[in-house]
Parts: C-alpha cells; structure tokens; sequence
C-alpha cells in the first residue's frame, strides 16, 4: 500500500505512505476509534475507493490512481465488525456462498472449515440462531472458504464480552495461522493487539505512527503519544548526556545517545521495589490489586510519583516506606525546551 | 415488532393471575357475535338441498370462478410491476424528494376501490369528461373500460401501494455490509442482487401477493361498478334479484372459503423465517445510486402513478362538482348523507373502542386461550369480505330477530365484526408498551383492580384508545358493502350516494361526497404516518 490518501471534507483525511504486510504475518492496525483503520481495510477489500495512490494485494495491483478492481475480484476475505452473515442462510450455506459452483471438493472444502472453525455441530442453524462466538467464527469460515489471498478482521471481537473475547483471541490465532494466510487485524484494544499480532502499525489522525514488534512498540514507543497509547507509563524529567539520562531515580541508560532535558518513559513492570531504607526512597500511597499482579502508587520523597507493576505474591500496605530501583534501558523523548536526539 | 415481543413476555409473567370471570365472559361473547356471520353461512348454507348444490356446478359459476382467479392473476402480475421499481427507487435511488415521492405514492392505499371506479368512468367512461372534450373533434366512443380492463387499472391503483410498503420495509432491512460481504466474496453486482438481495425480499413479495389477492377476491366496489362480474359482483346480483337466496348464500361460502385459505397462507409467510439482523451493531445505510439517463424511467414512472392515484380523483371530481353546481345540482342531499357517515362512523368507532378495550387488556395481560380466541374472530372478521358479513347478517336479521333487522344496532354489529381488528390492534399496541410493573405498583399502593384501570390503565391508554377510535371512524365513513345492505331504508351516506350516482352515471351527484371522502382518506393517511412513522 503506497500513498493512499482518502479525504472526508475538509475535516479528516487518511494518509498512509507506506505500508507493507509481509506474507503470511499477522498484522494489526492499531489506533483510537475513529482514525481511519476500518476505512483502510475497506479500501483494501476494495469497497471503499480511495482519491489517489496504489494498493497491490499478493503482488497483484488492485487499485492505482483510478484503476480499480473490483471487490469480487481482489480475493480478498474480510470479516466484518458485526459479522454481516446472511440472515437468510444456514452456517453451511453461508460459508458455501463464495465458492465457486463448478469447482469441484466444494463439499470437503466446507467440511474442513466447519471442523477447523468446531461449527460442525451447527452447520444447519441460521445466524440468529448463533451465539456471538458462533457467529464470529461462521463469519471467519466464511471469509476463507475461497482461500482469499489476505484475510481482514475489522474490529472481530469489539461486540463481544470480555470473558468470550480472550477465548476467542486465541481461537481465531490458531485457525488464522493453521491457514497460513496473510492477515491484518483492526482493533483499537492494545492488549488485543499485542497479543495477537506479528506486527503493529500505530495509526492516528489518519497517519500511520509507528511500525513494530508488539514488543518494539511496548519498550520503544517513537513518542510519548505512542507510548501512552500502548499501556502504563511513568514520564519522569531528565537531563540526557550522551547514552545517559540523570533524573530523580539516579543516572539511567538511555536507548539511544541524547542530549538535553528530555523525559524518560518507564514501564511500571520495569520499577522493582524492595522494603526498607535506600538510594531513592518513597512511600506506597495506592495498591490496585489484579490478582495476577498489582500496580502500586508510590509517592518518591522528592515529591515524584511512580506506577510500580509487581507480582502478586509479596503483600504491600499503604504508608509502607519503600525504595524504588528502575531495572532496563530507557527511551527517552526530548522535552520543549532543546534537547535533540544525538 | 420489538413491543409485541415485549408484551409477550410480560404476559407470561402476569399468567400466574387467572383471569377474572367478567372478562372471560367479555371474550368469549365477543368472540362469538365476531365468527357468528361466518359460522351463520355454513349453517345456512348446510339446509340447502343438494339440488341447489348442483347448481352451483355450472358454466356460470366456473366463469364466476375464471373471472375471479384471472383478476387476481393480473392485478398482482401488474402490482408488482409498479411496486418493485417504486420501492427500489424510493430506497436506493438518489432522487430528490424522495422522502414525498415515497408518501404520495403510498397515498392511494387509503382511498376505497369505489371512488377509484367512479374517478375512471367519469373522466374515461362513456359520457365522461375525456368524451365530452373529444366530441368536438368527431370521437364518438370510447374504448370500453367496463369489465376486465377497468376492473384491472382501479385494482391495481389501489393494491399496489401494499406491495410497495413491504417491498420498501424489506429493502431497507438489507445491511449494505450483506451485500459487501458478497462482493468480497468474489460476486459482482449483479450476482450478488440475485444471491442476497432477491431471497432477501422474496418474503416481503409472498406476503404481499397474498394481500393483493385478498384485496382483489373482497373488493365490492370497483368490480360492481365496472361490472366485471367476480365473486362478490355475482352475490350481490344474485341477493338483488332475491329469487334465489341459496345460491347467494352458497356463493359467498365459495368465496368465504377461499379468503380463509388465503388467510391461513398469509399467516404461514408471515409466520416463516424471520429475516432479521443477525448482529447488535447499527446498520450501514445503502449506498444511493444516481439514477443518469434511467431518470427518463423513473420520473415517468413515478408521475404517472401519482397522477392517477392522486391528481386524477381530485382532478375529475372537482370538475364534476363545478359542473354540477353549475347545473343547479343541489347540495341539500348531500347534508343528510353527511349526517349519516358521520353519525355512523361515531358510533362504530365508539362501539368499537368500548368492545377493544377488554379483550385488549385481557390478551396483552392474561393471555391464555379465551383471550386468543377473541383476538382470533376479531382477524377472521376483518379478513371476511363486507359483502360476506352483511349477507349473513341480512339473513339471519331477516329470519330470525326481525327486531334488529335494518337498523342501526344490526348496521354497528357489521361494523365491529368487519373492524374490531382494527382498534384491537391499536390499543394492544399501547397496552404493550406500558409496563405491568407500573399497574402493580399501583396495587402496591392501595388500589383494588379496577381503582388501577380507572386511574392508571385507562390515562395511560388514552392515545391508544384515540387512534383505535379515529381508525374505526375512518375505515367506516369509507364502508361500502355492509352499509348498503344493512342500513336501515332510507339512510344513505356519502359512500352509498357515490355508488348509486355511479350506477346511474349522475358524475356530478358523486362528485362532492367523493372529495369529502378523498380528504377523509388523506387524514387516515396523516394519522397512520403519524403513529408509525413510515
């Protein structure tokens, strides 16, 4: 996908100049609502048009500056965000409705699917009468039944409950990968993101921000925008000098050679706590306890506050005097003021 | 939809209470005066010899038979020809106006079959103002319109506005995301509309037909007026000449029984799957298609129903009352007449809401089977053709309570078996949507059951008891069929006068009450849209 622009009025465009999927990944859109990511997806499966630029799908160009193909011929499988089964046909049909008639292993084709999906059990019930897992996953078989040569899920879990979603996360993964096809996934959950997907593509205001490993985007977010899009932060003052940063917690590694007043980001699971006196104490004001793990409040003596991301086991009260030690190397973003990365 | 689920629901939970006796025997009279003229003409009918029997068994009566099934055929072949490109445009197309378009051309749906008969032989009958103004060029005649082909264009000008509005309604349940799932399923357009769109609105055309066809098998006034002689056209004729009573009798069980069979079809497409979205989430709205040169098409299209549904009566009757007035043709008449729609129609809608009210309450509350069996006889009566009901009805006032025979009572009794549905429907509507919670509520705080439907019920039904009674009221002042054979002698409305100035091809005697009941048709219009919102 090259220069794609599409505008809507003058009030919202997208612009994407770049963005490759590779063959056979995972690849997530990920963004707040509203930025433009199932417009993409639309443009892709080709029933949005966009104003100018070049979408190629498997090497093939669908779409060059006014050139289009059509939807029916890209093949390209996509799953909408509210499924969009036909009403008036049975599991089976539905998934049997974009396979050609005259090629032959029609019937095994579906078979295959019901089984990789576990819908064999309902192949002859009507959409209405699915649960909402059910019906997502009527939805996947569909969208692959024509062995589509990249799969899109537009938001595939967001009208779902929270418990059915995790289950379904992993399900919907292994069918993906057990097909071995090309996919981009949109969602604007993180977690649902960073979870599911080979790479990431942090879309805002119609741009696209950052391309990673989920785990490049967690640790190294590009700016602070990101990095507070991706989970938890601590944002702390600092001066950098070359591959250092000193700050209230002492002297840190940086991630890349900076000079300056910047901030440095710091996960919360980075800060590690001990009891008792040290370099840097503080005092716990909050404990949000998950059960898997709990993320403490800590007031620093300096006046700072910091969200520390522990495990579960050793038990924290409120009061409790503690000193605060950051584990890692940093990024760091430069703060209005000078500082310019080295 | 949604509020008849609902009330369905409450009123499992409220089947703990057992219903109280006044009411059930409320249901069960009501039930039985409702079926009593249907089970009337199969008793009749029953003490008929065999050798009458046979006479039913003619070449008359199968051409009776041909007649009926060809106008059906036709009428239907034609609606749906108007209906599906007017729904497609009125949902798909981008033409401006089209939120007028899709109320004018639904308008024609309120006017009775006889005023559209009236409309056609004054302006293209013999003697008729298309006549009148080609005779100075030296046109003599006509072609005829009596018979099948205007039987044909009155019918289809006023069916296919059902057509269209289920045709419409289906159209727009489509989600454009079916219709982008298919496209990205590998079908073009085309395949696509025969894949999704088709099967999608094949319910919508089933139930339609079915309703055209009871339409066109109970209508009176077009085909007697057009002298296209079907079904009811033959039972009137045969009661007119009164020698033969049991081959009227025999002949509206003919016709009752195929309007049954038609009903319980029409319950079976209804009742069939339900097309509805399979998902929480808003739908798409459909992309709207500009229309280019297929305009050239569509304004025709959409002109000319509007024209003849619409202009044209207006058009022809304020021609024939200028002309009329002109003549020196008194309006004096007309007064009485007027008198006596309204004062008919006021009591039929009284009656009416009075009669609704406890079956409503007992269906939507208490359910169970005595509720359901007056629901069920109030829809057998409305689905029963008038001429049907004021047969047995005349027979069986005649035979048996002279008393009642020609007057009002008898008139009103017709009325609510032929309407009862209709303000039924109203006030079960508004009854549903009024929670039960709030009427324990009351009992909660000190009231005894009927403090609770004096004080909480009945307020909180008011618009539902006002619609119902206004729908009656409407349905009535239009009534043919049961008004000419039931009213008492003398008593002639403005729907009896059109027929009889009709028959007489007196156009501008018609004219006037014609407009009055052309704007009565429009305000039922105005109160439908206005309630449910099209």
């Amino acid at each position: 996908m090259r220069d794609v622009r599409k505008s809507f009025g003058q009030a919202f465009r997208i612009e994407i100049e770049n963005l490759q999927v590779r063959e056979g990944e995972m690849m997530t859109l990920l963004g707040p609502s509203g930025c433009g990511k199932s417009t993409i997806l639309r443009m892709v499966a080709g029933l949005e048009t966009p104003d100018g630029g070049c979408i190629h799908v498997a090497g093939q160009e669908v779409f060059c500056d006014g050139r289009v193909i059509p939807p029916e011929r890209r093949r390209v499988g996509l799953v909408f965000q509210d499924y969009a089964l036909f009403p008036h046909l049975t599991v089976a049909e539905n998934i049997r409705f974009g396979l050609n008639r005259r090629r032959s292993g029609r019937g095994e084709r579906i078979q295959a699917l019901l089984e990789l999906t576990r819908l064999e059990a309902l192949r002859d019930r009507y959409p209405h009468e699915l649960s909402g897992g059910e019906q997502q996953r009527t939805a996947l078989a569909r969208a692959l039944a024509p062995n589509p040569h990249i799969l899109l899920l537009d938001e595939p879990f967001s009208s779902l409950d929270a418990a059915l979603r995790k289950t379904l996360r992993s399900e919907v993964r292994r069918i993906v990968s057990e097909m071995q096809v090309t996919t981009i996934l949109v969602t604007h959950d993180q977690d649902e993101a960073l979870s599911m997907s080979d790479r990431l593509a942090i879309l805002m205001d119609g741009r696209v921000r950052q391309v990673g490993t989920p785990r490049e985007l967690y640790w190294s977010p590009r700016d602070e925008t990101i990095a507070r899009f991706m989970g938890d932060v601590n944002l702390l003052r600092g001066e950098a000098d070359g591959e250092w940063v000193r700050c209230v917690l002492g002297t840190l590694p940086i991630q890349r050679p900076c000079q300056g007043p910047v901030h440095i980001m710091l996960r919360p699971e980075t800060v590690q706590l001990s009891l008792g006196k040290g370099r840097c104490p503080g005092r716990v004001l909050e404990v949000d306890y998950f059960g898997h793990d709990q993320v403490l409040h800590v007031e620093l003596d300096s006046g700072e506050r910091l969200l520390a991301r522990r495990d579960a086991v050793q038990p924290f009260l409120i009061n409790q005097a503690v000193n605060v030690e950051p584990v890692g190397i940093f990024p760091v973003y430069p703060r209005a003021g000078g500082g310019r990365p080295g | 939809m949604t509020i008849t689920r609902y009330s369905a629901n409450w009123t499992r939970r409220l089947r703990l209470v057992r219903m109280p006796v006044g009411l059930r025997l409320v249901c069960v009279l009501a039930a039985l005066i409702l079926v009593w003229p249907s089970v009337y003409l199969f008793l009749r009918a029953s003490m008929v010899d065999l050798k009458a029997v046979q006479g039913l068994l003619t070449p008359g009566m199968a051409r009776i038979v041909g007649r009926s099934l060809a106008l059906v055929l036709a009428v239907n072949g034609v609606a749906w020809l108007i209906a599906l490109p007017l729904a497609w445009l009125s949902v798909y197309a981008d033409i401006p106006g089209r939120r007028i378009w899709t109320v004018l051309v639904a308008l024609p749906l309120a006017i009775p079959s006889y005023i559209g008969a009236y409309v056609l032989i004054a302006m293209y009958g013999p003697r008729g103002l298309l006549q009148q103004w080609l005779a100075p060029l030296g046109v003599e005649r006509l072609p005829s319109l009596y018979g099948f082909p205007g039987a044909l264009v009155v019918l289809v000008l006023h069916t296919y506005p059902y057509l269209f509005l289920l045709l419409r309604s289906a159209m727009r349940q489509i989600d454009q995301s079916w219709i982008d799932a298919s496209r990205t399923l590998g079908h073009g357009v085309r395949r696509t509309f025969w894949r999704v769109q088709v099967p999608l609105i094949r319910p919508a055309l089933a139930a339609g037909t079915v309703l055209v066809s009871l339409y066109v098998l109970r209508d009176f006034g077009a085909v007697s007026l057009l002298r296209y002689t079907t079904f009811t056209r033959a039972i009137f004729v045969l009661y007119e000449g009164s020698f033969d009573r049991h081959q009227a009798a025999l002949l509206t069980l003919v016709l009752v029984c195929l309007i049954l069979l038609l009903l319980a079809l029409a319950r079976r497409v209804r009742g069939g799957r339900n097309v509805q979205a399979s998902h929480a989430g808003s739908m798409r709205s459909p992309t709207r298609v500009r229309l280019g040169r297929w305009s050239l098409l569509a304004y025709p299209l959409l002109g000319g129903v509007v024209f003849m549904g619409l202009i044209n009566p207006v058009a022809v009757s304020s021609i024939w009352l200028v002309k009329g007035l002109r003549a020196g043709e008194s309006l004096q008449p007309l007064r009485a007449a007027m008198g006596s729609s309204l004062y008919a129609a006021l009591l039929a809608a009284v009656t009416g809401v009075l009669l609704a009210l406890p079956i409503s309450y007992a269906a939507e509350r208490y359910g169970g089977r005595v509720a359901r069996l007056a629901t069920i006889a109030a829809d057998v009566g409305f689905g029963m053709p008038g001429i049907a009901i004021a047969l047995s009805l005349v027979f069986f006032g005649a035979r048996h309570t002279p008393w009642l025979y020609q007057t009002m009572y008898l008139l009103t009794l017709g009325y609510m078996v032929q309407f009862l549905a209709v303000s039924l429907g109203s006030l079960r509507t508004q009854l549903g949507q009024i929670n039960p919670r709030i009427e324990e509520a009351g009992r909660l705080l000190g009231l005894g059951a009927n403090g609770v439907l004096a004080r909480i019920t009945v307020p909180l039904l008011r618009r539902g008891m006002l619609a119902g009674a206004a729908l009656v009221y409407l349905n009535t002042m239009k009534e043919l069929p049961l008004t000419l054979l039931l009213a008492p002698t003398g008593f002639s409305t403005l729907a009896t006068r059109i027929w009889a100035a009709t028959e007489e091809a007196f156009f501008a005697r018609a004219a006037a009450p014609t407009l009055i009941l052309l704007l009565v048709s429009a305000l039922g219009i105005a109160f439908i849209l206005n309630t449910e919102e099209l």
